[in-house]
């Protein structure tokens, strides 16, 4: 199997690939920034894993107003929590309210 | 209202690529998961181990009364002979005949315990018997025997076994001088049967 600097994983956000099919490259990277995304702060800590791993995006924009002040904080906490993967270099991320 | 959030993400090779989740990629796990993360532990969540702790409870109520229990053991039957005794005779003489009840003894195996203070003159041997039972002659079976061989007044003392007769039973005792003519005496005699 071909080496890939961006890894080789299980094709997984939330469930497993039924066939357990791999992915590499950007879609490896971007499937481990969203299960950071969807994972609760911490909640690696309890099997002795990173104890930063996690911020529940969906969650916190499910408590959010469109108070500006609270997208902004949530805005820096998910580029924080994507930045502690090591391949990432920079993230962009904008919060942008719709009318529908 | 309805939120979108582009995010465009740089690796460290250099590759960027746009960030877009699928429908079913960003899930609200409290409410898949339907319980709330601050309730105590209990036995409807899976793979929890619920302990239960046992405490001792609160003393319960006496029971019924016991059976009562055996009889305890008689206390020693002592008879005094007192004396003193004395025989000069080779033939074994009766010195005192007594009525011993034995009934209030426990049944089984007895001990009998004499004591007393003995004389014996002229170089004789006095030979003092217990006997239990039989006539009013020097017969019945021979319980204890002390040999008295002190010119001077001494303390003797022989012990021996029974088995409780469990009525009331003739107890003798004898005495005779190994030399006829010189007296052999017995005085302060005491006889303790007691359980084995």
């Amino acid at each position: 199997m071909a080496t890939d600097p961006l890894g080789i994983d299980i094709d997984c956000v939330t469930d497993l690939d039924p066939y357990f099919r791999l992915c590499h490259g950007a879609r490896n990277v971007g499937n481990a920034l969203l299960r950071r995304l969807n994972a609760d702060a911490g909640s690696m800590a309890s099997i002795g894993d990173d104890p930063n791993y996690g911020y529940n995006l969906p969650n916190a924009l499910m408590s959010e107003t469109s108070h500006q002040g609270e997208l902004a904080a949530i805005n820096a906490a998910c580029q924080a929590q994507m930045a502690l993967d090591e391949r990432v270099q920079s993230v962009e991320l904008r919060f942008i309210a719709t009318t529908e | 209202m309805p939120i979108v959030a582009p995010m465009r993400v740089e690796t460290v090779t250099g590759v960027s690529f746009d960030l877009v989740a699928g429908v079913n990629d960003m899930n609200v796990n409290r409410l898949n998961q339907g319980l709330p993360r601050t309730l105590p532990t209990d036995a409807r969540t899976v793979g929890v181990t619920v302990t239960v702790v046992s405490q001792s409870g609160a003393d319960g109520r006496p029971g019924a009364q016991g059976a009562p229990g055996a009889d305890g053991a008689g206390a020693n039957l002592v008879v005094d002979f007192d004396g003193p005794y004395t025989t000069d005779l080779t033939s074994e003489a009766v010195l005192d005949p007594r009525t011993v009840n034995f009934v209030v003894l426990p049944a089984g195996t007895l001990t009998i315990s004499v004591t007393g203070r003995g004389l014996a003159e002229g170089g004789a041997t006095g030979t003092f018997r217990v006997r239990l039972g039989g006539t009013d002659g020097a017969d019945g079976t021979v319980l204890a025997t002390l040999t008295v061989t002190s010119s001077s007044w001494g303390t003797f003392t022989a012990s021996g076994t029974l088995a409780n007769p469990q009525s009331a039973q003739l107890v003798k005792l004898t005495g005779l001088s190994s030399t006829s003519g010189a007296n052999v005496s017995l005085e302060g005699v005491s006889i303790a049967f007691s359980p084995a």
